[in-house]
């Protein structure tokens, strides 16, 4: 009996020990900042920040890390092991819904209307002979409102009238190109994927949507989440990392050429015209733009409707949080 | 005390009693807030969360649990039914064994989810996909577990079946297959719960059913009681098959059952 509890005990203190001693060479110097993202362009000024040296110039060593999906970057700032993201909205609200506390909104750094669209394989001209038809995409992102909104509007019952398949992000131009779905709808860089095969033929932009000609703005606009533990233990390193954020940003407004050359095969694997063309539809929002758009009139009106939307529409989240608390636009004050 | 076997009973009670403790313990820990609910919810959370999808209009959960079991018993059982053949072939033949066992090295290490992109692009993304993905996550294994079962049957016993005028098909019949049945359940046991992991790395793209399919989709909403719920299901759903393949083992093996005294 003795032996058989010496045993548990001696058990029960190696995984102690072992936990804390995970958790104690886990400690990042308080100088290094990960950011989390993807290829998409919403996240230049970050790799701006890197190439240019404008962190640095702040004290930072922002070390960047590739996650494609909006709700894995946010479930990484969640746990405390990336500090900073951009994020389509979606994800970031509907997090909010299931009670996620671990993060701030602060900003809302671009527009980029025209970059996600419904593509449908030759044949198929228009949105009466999608019906009965296989349309595939990254289910909970982005495009998954577009779409059924663009449905919507066309007549379609995105339940009956159409098969859903839910498909990687990365997945959706190849698997369209095999023919097994009859259309797909994703943003850049794959929408510019789906444009390229032949016979396709573009059946609508997320502009198309009533989002956008209610509010000028993406079904899951791009949102900037920073991880609330990090930035409560020292208010002003976060303002200064922000501070950074938008000098970032400034400059990749005001070089827009420059900025895709520097990041071009590095960050982003796309032909530099495609890029540079893209990057011409981009609206950057600077710091004084965000005391103008996180507001009511602004992406909260928007953000207020998108959860009508996912809460009584298609049923994906529990309650409409009241996002206006995960709001932080004192760290924008400098 | 150490070293005694507990009864069915005693061992039940006990069981049921720790249980217990580990769900009252979580419960109270995460009533508490010392776990962040977001994180990780409560069970009678989760509870509430599996009678939801129970009880809905479509019933969404039995129908996942219905649809994921189909596809994995379909995967399975094609690759028992070409795995163990293929499997009593190699153990009996020394030859075949050195030509097929460089190929099921290569196969046997790569997990199911290597095999979705291209499985999209040959089989597209109905249930041929998913079986497919199931089968070729179980097949090799299977293979390995029949060969090595085969290979253990004694063969001083073979050599007796051919000295006593048995033909090939009569030593794989009346010598082969009873040794190897033993171990070869064993292994079936073990490749069945491996089958279920492939299913919900098939389920996770091309799907629009199954636990797979719900888990990922919860995960993409944030809605960590249903990834819980799908967690729970497929261990419940592996144990009832657990004890089905246990049924059929007490079946086909009898005379173990009187030897180990169970």
């Amino acid at each position: 009996m003795k032996t058989w509890l010496f045993r548990i005990t001696f058990v029960c203190f190696f995984i102690i020990f072992l936990f804390f001693s995970i958790s104690c060479t886990d400690k990042s110097p308080s100088n290094q900042v990960i950011v989390v993202g993807s290829q998409w362009y919403g996240h230049i000024p970050v790799w701006i920040g890197i190439e240019k040296g404008i962190f640095k110039k702040y004290g930072f060593d922002v070390k960047w890390q590739f996650i494609g999906k909006s709700m894995d970057r946010l479930n990484a700032i969640s746990s405390g092991d990336a500090h900073f993201a951009s994020l389509g909205e979606i994800a970031m609200l509907s997090a909010m819904a299931h009670g996620n506390t671990r993060f701030y909104w602060v900003g809302n750094q671009d527009i980029a209307p025209g970059f996600e669209g419904l593509v449908a394989k030759e044949g198929i001209t228009s949105f009466e002979q999608l019906k009965g038809k296989k349309i595939g995409f990254p289910f909970g992102a982005s495009v998954d409102i577009t779409c059924r909104l663009l449905l919507k509007q066309h007549g379609l019952d995105p339940k009956k009238d159409v098969r859903l398949v839910n498909l990687e992000v990365g997945d959706v131009p190849s698997v369209f190109q095999t023919g097994r779905i009859d259309a797909a709808i994703i943003w850049e860089p794959g929408f510019s994927q789906l444009v390229s095969i032949d016979g396709a033929t573009v059946l609508g932009m997320d502009t198309d949507t009533e989002v956008y000609k209610k509010f000028g703005t993406m079904t899951g606009p791009d949102v900037l989440i920073i991880n609330k533990a990090w930035s409560d233990e020292d208010r002003l390193r976060a303002k200064r990392f922000m501070k950074a954020y938008f000098e970032s940003l400034e400059w990749v407004d005001y070089n827009p050429e420059e900025a895709v050359k520097l990041i071009q095969g590095k960050y982003i694997n796309q032909d530099l015209s495609l890029i540079q063309k893209n990057i011409e539809k981009f609206i950057w929002h600077d710091i004084e733009d965000q005391r103008r758009i996180m507001t009511d009139n602004g992406i909260f009106g928007q953000a207020d409707y998108i959860i009508r939307i996912l809460h009584e529409d298609m049923k994906v989240i529990p309650n409409k949080p009241d996002f206006r608390k995960w709001v932080n636009l004192d760290i924008l004050s400098f | 005390m150490e070293g005694k076997e507990l009864g069915l009973w005693r061992s039940s009670v006990i069981g049921a009693i720790g249980l217990l403790v580990f769900l009252s313990l979580w419960e109270v820990l995460v009533r508490t807030n010392v776990i962040d609910p977001f994180f990780l919810p409560a069970p009678t959370q989760v509870i509430d969360k599996a009678i939801q999808m129970t009880t809905a209009k479509d019933a969404v959960l039995l129908t996942d649990i219905k649809i994921s079991a189909t596809r994995v018993l379909t995967g399975f059982l094609l690759s028992v039914f070409v795995g163990v053949p293929a499997g009593l072939i190699m153990g009996m033949n020394p030859v075949i064994r050195a030509a097929i066992n460089p190929i099921i090295s290569i196969i046997r290490p790569l997990p199911a989810l290597s095999w979705i992109p291209l499985s999209m692009l040959w089989l597209g993304i109905d249930e041929q996909q998913k079986y497919a993905i199931v089968f070729m996550g179980s097949f090799a294994s299977i293979l390995v577990y029949t060969t090595d079962a085969t290979m253990r049957v004694d063969p001083i016993l073979r050599r007796a079946a051919m000295n006593l005028g048995a033909s090939p098909l009569q030593i794989l019949r009346y010598v082969i297959l009873p040794g190897a049945l033993p171990d070869l359940l064993t292994g079936l046991k073990v490749v069945l719960a491996i089958a279920w992991t492939c299913v919900i790395s098939a389920e996770m793209v091309g799907a629009n059913s199954g636990l797979g399919f719900r888990i990922w989709t919860a995960k993409e909403w944030s809605d960590t009681g249903q990834v819980l719920v799908g967690m729970i299901s497929i261990s419940v759903t592996v144990l009832v098959l657990d004890i089905l393949f246990r049924g059929l083992e007490r079946v086909l093996l009898p005379y173990q059952r009187k030897t180990s005294g169970t």
